[in-house]
């Protein structure tokens, strides 16, 4: 009796076992974690940091880019881009949050908080999120945070367009809209990439809210905002579209400056719009991201005029900034985001970003720069700024 | 004409016809509404009534001189040197014209055929150039001067007896679709004798000085069967003493071009007065009348279409000419404010965006035309942010432009593109660098012939907007919006 017992015990044990072990967040894990008979796990390989330091350990085979770093108070919280399953192109969004321990935020797990969702407009992947805080009510309940967020329903970096999601927690419990608030008709305007890369600012930290994304059709590539209140989801108040001014950003190559990849903060003291966006040109190697950022300024009222013009504040943040000692820097520093409060506020005094760091490709037979994005974050020391 | 947004406001097709009436192209009663602008006094004959293909000449006959002052039936102009001839091409081509000379005893017409050359002169008598002619004279475009004709270009000119009965003035009508757009206007008409100096010489013939009531019996040389009176016009045309005042604008908007005043009532000569102002060498375009429901008024339709073989990748225009002869934009007549930009309303009738350009032509302030009659092409830069005001939504856009900007699928409003958008065409190496705004004598309509084939749009009611204007926020207090600066 006591031994069916013991086996009864062990087949709980076991089941239990299974049981979380399939509930365990994907991802990677701490490899020094046991496995279930006790073994390690598959041994995951840190990448290698060829500049400042992840925000978290990350490991070959899985990707994680396109910060959205919030802090909230005694907390930090980043979300970000990355796959599901090792060396795997599929696409979800996770967050992490952190607290400050000895002058040094300390990210804790993974938590996947939001999928594509099968059948409908975004069934194929979700990426490049940005979360606002403020008072939203959708299907008869308030809600505390905003997320925006890209999609589409093709394994292909076309037919983009932009979902809205709201939830009480970061970490999770997002619920969808069902359609996509920023549409792209394909037919219409082109089989290119869409409407992405989305950035929220609040302005009344309330339901008033700024939406700026990237929108790249067969005809022009840009960026635009709107302005939207979402107070109440149920009639929403949205603007015409307004086309961000390239005006004042460095040419790079171009025969005009492109804005695209950007982020963007506000900073409430001085009325300036603070954003980072893509260098160019982009590499011409793999992978084939930008290799620097570029931050500037624009008072938030000359985003809406004919003549508006950025102000340079820093013309290139590259692997010779992100180097460290006995370190060469990152060979690929793309899709940034301005460090804000939850509200998208920052000071325009103090800046700091959080950027995707990649390798590159040694000879057109290296593959090992695929899923190596990592992300970062750096303060923006005075020596670099113009401004 | 369009009218302004959702409010009834004063009526502007009213208000328009009476101050751009005058100014229109066809069906007027002569003098009647004013004269025609002009870089010179005299008179305008307008090519009216085609027949395709059947060739016709129109135009003028001048039996009245005045060498002293007073009126005579005939001139004397025994052992002339030269005859001059004072014009003004106010087109976008070097539109042809006949010029014959009449005596009495015998009656016997001399028409400049010959390889004698003829000269060229600008408005200060200074030589431009110097060509020979079979027939047809031709002087070029948007120039203003003398045609210097020595006596030896008159053929069988050594039977002319001593008394000039009779000029002709025609110009050659077979094309359909220059009716309402061929004209040419002229002005003083003098003979020169002996040592004459160019600057010198007698006034023979200054149709000026006519009254109003001189033109209309003058108006009967034909030939082919055809009633002269019918097939050119004649009118008085003046240097304008002063800018044409506008008062029939909206807001801050003053209105150029409204597809619609003065325009033909029957649509078969107004599409073809229309088209017949695309860009021939490219075509790719066919425009028309567009009067839908949705319209007050008329509207242009355009329809992008394959443009000539030998031209299978370029850019159609349209060129317009301000219809209130209104050449300064920089600062109205009775207004003070400085101008900010071209406005105009926009649908796009198609399921897709649709891309269009403007381009500009104006003269330097102290360009003389004579001389040079190149304007200094300004187009639209890479990055412009034009703005938008959609209609049924009021929604307020701000879209970007290349050399073209796009109307989003769907889209009917009005837009707004300030002046500051709008750059030195990169190839144009002539001209002050500097847009002045202050001598415009046309501007452009363009469209990229392979990315829009097949689409369509409708234009109307462009103007010159004179507030700064901006994308009005939904929560900020910023700046004045269209829709503000349309109801004033």
């Amino acid at each position: 009796m006591k031994i069916k017992r013991i086996i009864l015990f062990l087949i709980c044990i076991a089941v239990m076992t299974a049981v979380l072990t399939a509930c365990k967040k994907p991802g990677p894990s701490d490899p020094s974690d046991p496995g279930d008979n006790g073994t390690p796990q598959e041994q995951l390989v840190p990448k290698t940091a060829y500049g400042v330091d992840y925000l978290f350990p990350e490991y070959e085979g899985f990707y994680a880019a396109a910060p959205n770093i919030i802090e909230d108070g005694a907390a930090r919280y980043v979300v970000y881009n990355t796959n599901k399953t090792k060396n795997s192109s599929d696409a979800v969004l996770a967050a992490r949050k952190a607290v400050l321990q000895s002058g040094k935020w300390v990210y804790g797990e993974q938590s996947i908080i939001l999928e594509p969702s099968a059948g409908k407009w975004d069934s194929a992947r979700v990426l490049n999120a940005d979360i606002v805080e403020g008072k939203f009510t959708y299907s008869g309940t308030e809600y505390k945070y905003l997320m925006a967020y890209q999609g589409n329903g093709i394994t292909a970096e076309k037919r983009f367009k932009i979902g809205l999601a709201f939830s009480n927690d970061i970490l999770g419990n997002w619920v969808k809209t069902d359609a996509p608030f920023i549409d792209y008709d394909y037919e219409s305007e082109g089989d290119a990439y869409g409407a992405g890369q989305p950035s929220l600012l609040s302005i009344n930290r309330q339901g008033q809210i700024m939406l700026f994304y990237a929108h790249g059709s067969s005809l022009l590539t840009s960026t635009r905002f709107v302005e939207a209140d979402l107070s109440d989801f149920s009639v929403p108040l949205v603007s015409g579209y307004v086309t961000v001014p390239f005006a004042g950003w460095p040419v790079d190559g171009n025969p005009l400056p492109m804005i695209n990849n950007a982020d963007f903060g506000y900073d409430p003291v001085s009325g300036y719009v603070v954003a980072v966006k893509d260098g160019f040109p982009y590499a011409g190697t793999n992978p084939a991201t930008a290799t620097k950022v570029e931050i500037a300024k624009i008072l938030l009222d000359d985003l809406f005029e004919t003549d508006g013009a950025w102000r340079t504040v820093v013309p290139v943040i590259n692997d010779l900034d992100l180097a460290t000692q006995g370190n060469t820097g990152w060979k690929r520093v793309h899709s940034a985001c301005m460090v804000t409060n939850s509200f998208g506020e920052l000071s325009a005094e103090a800046l700091e970003i959080g950027f995707t760091s990649g390798k590159a490709a040694t000879d057109p037979s290296d593959e090992s720069w695929k899923f190596y994005d990592g992300v970062h974050a750096f303060a923006v020391p005075d020596a670099l700024r113009e401004d | 004409m369009r009218n302004r947004i959702r409010t009834a406001g004063i009526s502007i097709a009213l208000c328009a016809a009476l101050v751009l009436g005058g100014l229109g192209i066809t069906g007027r009663t002569a003098f009647a509404e004013g004269p025609v602008v002009s870089e010179i006094n005299g008179v305008a004959l307008t090519q009216r009534a085609a027949e395709q293909g059947v060739y016709k000449e129109g135009g003028l006959i001048i039996n009245r001189f005045e060498a002293t002052g007073s009126v005579t039936a005939t001139a004397d102009i025994t052992d002339f040197t030269y005859i001059m001839l004072e014009y003004y091409n106010p087109t976008g081509a070097a539109w042809p014209f006949v010029f014959k000379i009449q005596d009495t005893t015998p009656v016997q017409t001399y028409t400049t055929e010959s390889t004698v050359p003829y000269k060229r002169l600008d408005t200060a008598f200074e030589e431009v150039s110097e060509a020979t002619t079979t027939g047809y004279l031709a002087p070029g475009v948007s120039t203003a001067g003398w045609l210097v004709f020595p006596r030896g270009i008159f053929r069988d000119i050594e039977t002319f007896g001593t008394t000039l009965a009779a000029i002709y003035l025609l110009l050659p009508c077979t094309a359909v679709n220059q009716d309402g757009v061929t004209a040419l206007h002229f002005g003083r008409i003098k003979a020169l004798f002996g040592t004459d100096t160019f600057n010198g010489g007698t006034v023979i013939s200054n149709t000026a000085l006519w009254d109003d009531g001189d033109f209309a019996p003058r108006t009967v040389a034909s030939t082919g069967g055809a009633d002269g009176g019918a097939l050119v016009s004649v009118e008085r045309c003046a240097i304008p003493t002063v800018t044409p005042p506008i008062v029939c604008d909206f807001g801050d908007v003053r209105i150029l071009e409204d597809f619609d005043t003065g325009y033909p009532a029957d649509e078969t000569t107004y599409n073809a007065a229309l088209n017949a102002k695309a860009y021939d060498a490219v075509r790719g375009i066919n425009v028309g009348r567009y009067a839908a429901a949705s319209a007050e008024g008329n509207a242009l339709r355009f329809n992008i279409v394959a443009p000539r073989e030998d031209r299978p990748d370029d850019y159609g225009v349209i060129t317009l000419t301000p219809k209130t002869a209104v050449y300064k934009w920089s600062h109205w007549a009775n207004d003070g404010g400085e101008a900010e930009g071209l406005t105009f309303w926009v649908k796009n009738l198609s399921p897709v965006p649709v891309g269009i350009g403007f381009q500009l032509d104006e003269y330097d302030p102290d360009q003389n035309v004579s001389e040079d009659y190149r304007g200094e092409r300004w187009t639209l830069g890479y990055g412009t942010r034009i703005l938008l005001l959609e209609t049924a939504t009021q929604k307020q856009f701000m879209v970007q432009a290349g050399d073209n900007f796009n109307i989003p699928a769907g889209f009917e409003g009005w837009a707004r593109i300030p002046f500051s958008a709008f750059e030195k065409a990169w190839w144009c190496s002539w001209g002050n660098d500097t847009l002045d705004l202050v001598r415009i004598p046309q501007f452009g309509i363009s469209f990229n012939t392979v990315v829009n084939m097949g689409l369509s749009f409708a234009l109307d009611s462009i103007g010159v907007y004179y507030n700064k204007t901006s994308v009005k926020s939904l929560f900020r207090n910023n700046g004045s919006s269209i829709a503000e600066n349309m109801e004033g």
